[in-house]
């Protein structure tokens, strides 16, 4: 090759190069898991980030909801994953244990005021006095009933019940056998999977017992765990409001056969979603005679940045500015009621929630959300529990050795 | 593989940057954990009722489909797409077919006299229920393997038992069966072989429950591995499953093999 051509691509290259390095732009990847109301709100949200900060692009990807953790793992093992996280409150003892969060900084804290979320809300980000990430919703349990079938058994459809004793007064009237058979519950106590894990905490709270006693200690053997056990059960051994062998509570209730049934906001909004025409109406949890609606929490959706992260400062920005007030008020009403207080009083959302009467149960429910351990491995936990939960129900197992169990299985799991 | 074994000797939860060794405590741990012991009895009951229904169904079904002349294309083609429909779809609408109340099992059930059963709601019923399902999804592949392995025996062997006034049952008992002793092999063992391996039916159906009535071995896995994070503690059990899958397979081959007979 002649001498002066190897200059030319020389001189080629080096403009080449010195141009790229010019345009270096930083590219932040943020993941989350794929449900279409939150996500057309956040591609919108890191469109204004995007234009805000020049020079930082954003690359968004989701995936369906049982992928994502399976995704998710690897890649942050592999150190290929995302520089900013869609996360979930419950599995902040894994990911902070395996230091792949990255602990918020107090300037972020103080720009973001950070005394403005529900304790119990942030709590579940929380360890060693750090937050290693925060949540933008509140996930409020509440009590769902079908209007259509409390004005068929001559019920007021407008008068949710208020006690347990309501429920079952209410629930006999609702619910119908055919030659033995149910046809249709009145109350679709969870005789099966995770959530009548949180139902029955649910109970045993109200009932002044606690999961965890204060050293950290699983407590699920004292007599008011068995009293909160036996009164669970005895809802469907006893007061036959629900049957093991009947349609799980979220597909009843859905399908019209289950007239009331406890759930998340975020099953409200599968319900109008779905079954649009379903005239149902939300309620506070119910509640023992004189206290409180408590409910039990694990966690709610919120955001992270990952510790591996190759562009930290720009992703802490990308953090801080998707935990703003505005920001929550932008992605509020998909998943749950807000994390903030001040977004709750903020006059847009006061304005979104003054139609909706059913809303008002989650907003208020959310001061009664209990977050219960932080030191808790969840996913281990929750199948044991559930496990022995079931057992009363498909294995003839007494209330006495099921809560044994409980707190045999609990033992093993905190200790680990 | 390899590094399959290696992991089981150690533990780790995928986001740790390094896998820490612990020697042989996994192997421990899974023979004091009652749900691993639960998990291996499932599998062999889910095996033992799916390979012999569906040996001797197939069979049946082969030497059935061998006589027909007409539509015989047809037949094959029905019996065979539940093997090709996916196994997911397959499991949820067998799921709804299983519901004990709405149900259309329940409710054809009703009508033919036959008590009301609970299927994926019972911890002895779940079993039996899952391989029902799974025998009916399965049986087209072996029958088609009979059915090949019955067209490759000569007819003039039929034709010269017939002379000597053999018929039927005897030409079954003494031609047909023999003659099908390595298409037998062949199925027996893959069907084992793939029987240990379950996981797709109760994942979608029960997700091994009531309890654990229905939590078979690869699903146990699946969940100490990937939801647990104990990637350690799962690989140990994936390499319990080979073993016990390769001393069943050397068992039956070396029982079996040498029996060709003509």
């Amino acid at each position: 090759m002649k001498r002066w051509s190897i200059w030319l691509l020389v001189a080629a290259m080096a403009v080449m190069g010195l141009s790229s390095i010019a345009n270096a732009e930083t590219v932040l990847k943020v993941w989350a898991h794929h449900h279409p109301p939150r996500v057309e709100k956040t591609q919108a949200l890191l469109d204004e980030f995007e234009q805000l900060n020049p020079g930082i692009k954003i690359e968004f990807t989701t995936m369906p909801y049982d992928a994502y953790w399976n995704k998710l793992l690897p890649s942050m093992a592999a150190g290929t994953g995302p520089d900013v996280l869609h996360v979930h409150g419950s599995w902040t003892t894994k990911f902070v244990d395996a230091k792949v969060w990255e602990p918020v900084p107090e300037t972020v804290l103080n720009e973001i005021q950070i005394g403005e979320w529900y304790e119990g809300v942030a709590n579940a980000y929380k360890r060693n006095g750090k937050y290693y990430g925060l949540p933008y919703a509140s996930n409020t349990w509440a009590l769902f009933y079908n209007k259509d079938l409390f004005a068929q058994a001559g019920l007021d459809p407008e008068a949710p019940p208020v006690t347990w004793t309501d429920v079952i007064t209410y629930g006999k009237k609702l619910t119908k056998f055919d030659n033995g058979k149910m046809m249709q519950s009145g109350f679709g106590l969870k005789t099966k999977g995770t959530h009548s894990m949180l139902d029955y905490f649910a109970i045993l709270n109200q009932m002044g017992g606690t999961v965890l006693d204060e050293n950290g200690r699983p407590a699920l053997d004292t007599p008011v765990a068995k009293e909160a056990l036996s009164f669970y059960v005895s809802l469907v051994k006893e007061h036959r409001l629900n049957d093991p062998d009947f349609l799980p509570g979220d597909e009843g209730f859905a399908q019209g056969k289950t007239a009331m049934h406890t759930a998340g906001s975020w099953f409200g909004d599968q319900m109008d979603l779905q079954y649009p025409d379903l005239n149902y109406g939300v309620a506070l949890m119910p509640r023992v005679e004189g206290g409180l609606p408590l409910t039990c929490d694990i966690g709610s959706w919120g955001w992270s940045v990952s510790a591996r992260s190759k562009n930290k400062d720009a992703a802490m920005r990308l953090f801080t500015f998707l935990n703003t007030k505005d920001a929550h008020v932008a992605l509020f009403g998909v998943e749950g009621m807000p994390a903030r207080a001040d977004v709750v009083a903020d006059p847009r959302i006061q304005q979104l929630v003054a139609g909706k009467p059913e809303l008002d149960a989650f907003m208020q429910g959310a001061e009664y959300s209990m977050f219960i351990g932080d030191t808790i491995d969840w996913p281990k936990f929750e199948a044991a529990i559930t496990a022995r939960l079931e057992s009363i129900f498909y294995d003839n197992v007494s209330v006495d050795e099921a809560a044994a169990g409980m707190q045999k299985d609990a033992e093993k799991i905190i200790k680990r | 593989m390899c590094y399959s074994f290696y992991l089981s000797f150690t533990e780790w939860d995928m986001l740790s940057p390094t896998p820490e060794l612990i020697g042989l405590e996994n192997y421990r741990e899974a023979f004091d954990d009652p749900v691993f012991w639960i998990s291996l009895k499932n599998t062999f009951s889910y095996v033992l009722y799916t390979v012999p229904a569906t040996v001797i169904l197939a069979l049946c079904l082969a030497l059935a489909l061998n006589q027909v002349e007409k539509l015989s294309g047809l037949f094959r083609a029905a019996y065979f797409m539940p093997v090709v429909t996916s196994a997911v779809v397959v499991s949820i609408i067998w799921k709804w077919l299983y519901q004990p109340n709405l149900g259309l099992i329940n409710i054809i059930f009703g009508f033919l006299r036959i008590p009301r059963m609970s299927f994926l709601e019972s911890t002895s019923q779940v079993m039996p229920s899952i391989a029902a399902m799974s025998v009916w999804k399965g049986v087209g592949y072996s029958m088609v393997i009979f059915l090949a392995g019955l067209q490759d025996i000569p007819s003039y062997l039929y034709e010269a038992a017939a002379i000597d006034g053999a018929s039927g049952w005897k030409l079954f008992r003494y031609i047909t069966l023999p003659l099908l002793k390595n298409t037998t092999l062949f199925i027996t063992v893959t069907s084992l072989i793939s029987a240990f391996q379950v996981f797709t039916e109760p994942y979608i159906l029960t997700k091994g429950g009531p309890v654990h009535s229905s939590r078979v071995l690869v699903l146990y896995i699946q969940e100490t591995a990937f939801d647990y994070l104990q990637l350690g503690y799962g690989a140990a059990m994936v390499f319990l499953l080979f073993l016990i899958i390769m001393v069943i397979t050397a068992i039956q081959l070396v029982t079996f093999r040498s029996r060709v007979e003509f």
